[in-house]
């Protein structure tokens, strides 16, 4: 039986292949937790690729409604209205998880590095030829920067999402490990 | 082959060139006063696809090809006009065996009579049952028929026929050939196009504007290899090129690789192999599944065995399988259940709207779908390895 990460990558590239709105895919978006996928991804260590998967569902959902396919408004308020209605549980889902992963004790790795990125990347000018940068931006996709965005502006209460001790000690962490991991070699 | 059977059953995928070699069989028994009788079922010809027009067919022939037998036949539809509503069995044994049995005790010598009956296309008579019943009946006829018959019958291995032929009544008087996948035919394929062009260059009324060097060999290899080893994609291709004679077959090979436009919607490139494949595909009960399973085949191409199409779809195992069986003629599934497409061919009608209509297969669809199963294979992944542990907030 194939594992998760294969049908993670068969997912992601039919997302990516501009897939038409049939009505079995609105089914499965209807159905679709995102809280419960991400509890999937956490308990393979996959969490990484929750991001991205969550982020494509929700990039594909917005270009359908800029192009019209969901026959939405033509202003960004009513895109973002009709994206609202038509997947209530998808948008209240989204910053839900992003919150409960980013405070829970151990805070997701991933998101923590995204969040650290999009507060500081400008102040600190990493740079992705920069070997001693912080953390591989390759790895942080310009499409994962906007779903933070996103994910603040569709919070309710716009709550931000704010660093901490816990988050800085972690983005540390991701930090050594990854110095560690490219100078290895030499050392 | 084994000429010591009553019959020889030549089966192969379709387009494998079954047609071509029972035509070829035919013309060299007429040559050599061998051929007794023909008959060459055709899906689309009302008077060809009817199993109650062989016997009358046959015994038709068997009155020409053995005049003495005329008289005989004559009689037997005089007794019964209504002979021909008659079963095959009744129609078989009243128009053909009784009157050889009567030549025979009559003391006609048959050893110099012609004795090869050549069927072709047995799976394109209406009705599963009806060409299964057909086998039994010309088995049961002829086996002990003092005229030594040979039969030859060539169809797709349907595997109601494959059932058909492989009763134990049958085993004593029939042998088999195969036309299968590991023969390789390119080489056989390739020649049949050089011999066909250079014929088109000869004969074409616009043969002056050929360049001599028509087709290059890299069409010729292109068109080889779309050919996937079957003759129906090369002879087709043939066929359209020079079909018209007041159309340059160079321009005409061009419309068929896709390379100009045909002139109107009458003009269509592939109109034989079109008819072939809707033919199949209309006999398949659930089309839509059977789209499925095609759409990740062809589109998605991450799967290609029948255990990972039931796993992907929820099916139960030996779904895929069953849902392809009708399709036996044109995709395989070997011993580990591996699924392979017999002809490249297939591909382009299915990807063509204006090819293959209800049978299209929408790109966009498929990946969209695709997606779909994945989201829910992704939550399933999840709930079997840590139970129900997270719902919905």
């Amino acid at each position: 039986m194939p594992d998760i990460y294969w049908y993670y990558h068969l997912t992601l590239s039919c997302m990516y292949a501009g897939p038409f709105y049939t009505p079995r895919l609105r089914e499965e978006l209807s159905q679709l937790s995102l809280h419960a996928l991400y509890g999937v991804f956490e308990i393979n260590m996959l969490t990484w690729e929750f991001w991205k998967l969550a982020s494509t569902i929700i990039e594909m959902l917005h270009n359908k409604v800029s192009h019209g396919y969901l026959h939405c408004g033509a202003t960004f308020t009513n895109k973002c209205q009709n994206l609202l209605e038509q997947f209530p549980h998808l948008i209240t889902d989204l910053p839900t998880v992003c919150f409960a992963g980013f405070h829970k004790a151990d805070p997701d790795e991933t998101l923590t590095l995204l969040v650290y990125e999009a507060y500081y990347s400008q102040i600190l000018q990493v740079k992705t030829s920069n070997s001693a940068s912080a953390f591989d931006l390759h790895r942080i996709g310009h499409q994962i920067r906007g779903i933070i965005k996103r994910i603040v502006n569709l919070h309710p209460q716009r709550y931000r999402l704010e660093l901490t001790g816990q988050h800085y000690a972690v983005v540390a962490r991701h930090s050594i490990n990854e110095i560690l991991r490219v100078y290895s070699g030499s050392w | 082959m084994d000429f010591d059977t009553l019959i020889l059953w030549l089966y192969g995928a379709a387009g494998a060139g079954k047609s071509a070699i029972a035509h070829t069989l035919a013309e060299i028994c007429e040559k050599y006063g061998y051929l007794l009788a023909t008959f060459f079922f055709w899906k689309t010809a009302a008077e060809r696809n009817d199993v109650s027009r062989v016997v009358a067919t046959i015994a038709y022939q068997i009155a020409r090809a053995i005049p003495a037998s005329r008289r005989l036949i004559e009689t037997a539809v005089d007794a019964d006009p209504m002979i021909f509503k008659q079963s095959v069995d009744i129609q078989l044994a009243k128009l053909i065996i009784e009157p050889i049995w009567r030549l025979h005790s009559t003391g006609v010598d048959f050893e110099a009579s012609p004795f090869v009956i050549i069927i072709d296309g047995l799976d394109e008579c209406e009705g599963k049952d009806i060409q299964s019943g057909l086998v039994k009946s010309l088995a049961a006829a002829f086996c002990h028929c003092p005229l030594r018959i040979r039969i030859l019958i060539a169809s797709r291995p349907e595997v109601y026929l494959q059932s058909t032929f492989n009763l134990p009544p049958l085993q004593p008087h029939l042998s088999r050939v195969a036309l299968s996948n590991e023969y390789s035919a390119e080489e056989d394929i390739r020649r049949f196009l050089e011999d066909s062009f250079d014929k088109i260059k000869r004969e074409h009324p616009l043969t002056s504007y050929i360049p001599s060097s028509w087709p290059s060999a890299d069409v010729l290899r292109e068109l080889t290899q779309k050919s996937s080893g079957q003759f129906i994609f090369a002879s087709t291709t043939v066929k359209y090129a020079g079909g018209d004679p007041h159309e340059l077959p160079t321009r005409r090979l061009d419309v068929i690789r896709c390379l100009q436009p045909p002139r109107g919607e009458e003009d269509l490139p592939y109109a034989e192999l079109n008819s072939l494949y809707n033919h199949v595909l209309s006999n398949v009960r659930d089309i839509e599944r059977v789209k499925h399973v095609l759409g990740i085949l062809i589109i998605v191409k991450q799967m290609d065995k029948t255990k990972q199409m039931d796993d992907w779809f929820f099916w139960q195992p030996g779904e895929t399988k069953a849902c392809l069986g009708p399709l036996e003629s044109i995709i395989g599934c070997d011993g580990i259940g591996r699924i392979s497409i017999f002809h490249a061919s297939l591909s382009d009608f299915l990807l063509d709207p204006s090819r293959s209509h209800e049978f299209y297969l929408c790109r966009e669809s498929i990946l969209s779908n695709c997606a779909a199963q994945g989201l829910r294979h992704l939550l399933q992944q999840g709930r079997a390895a840590i139970g129900v542990l997270y719902l919905p907030s």
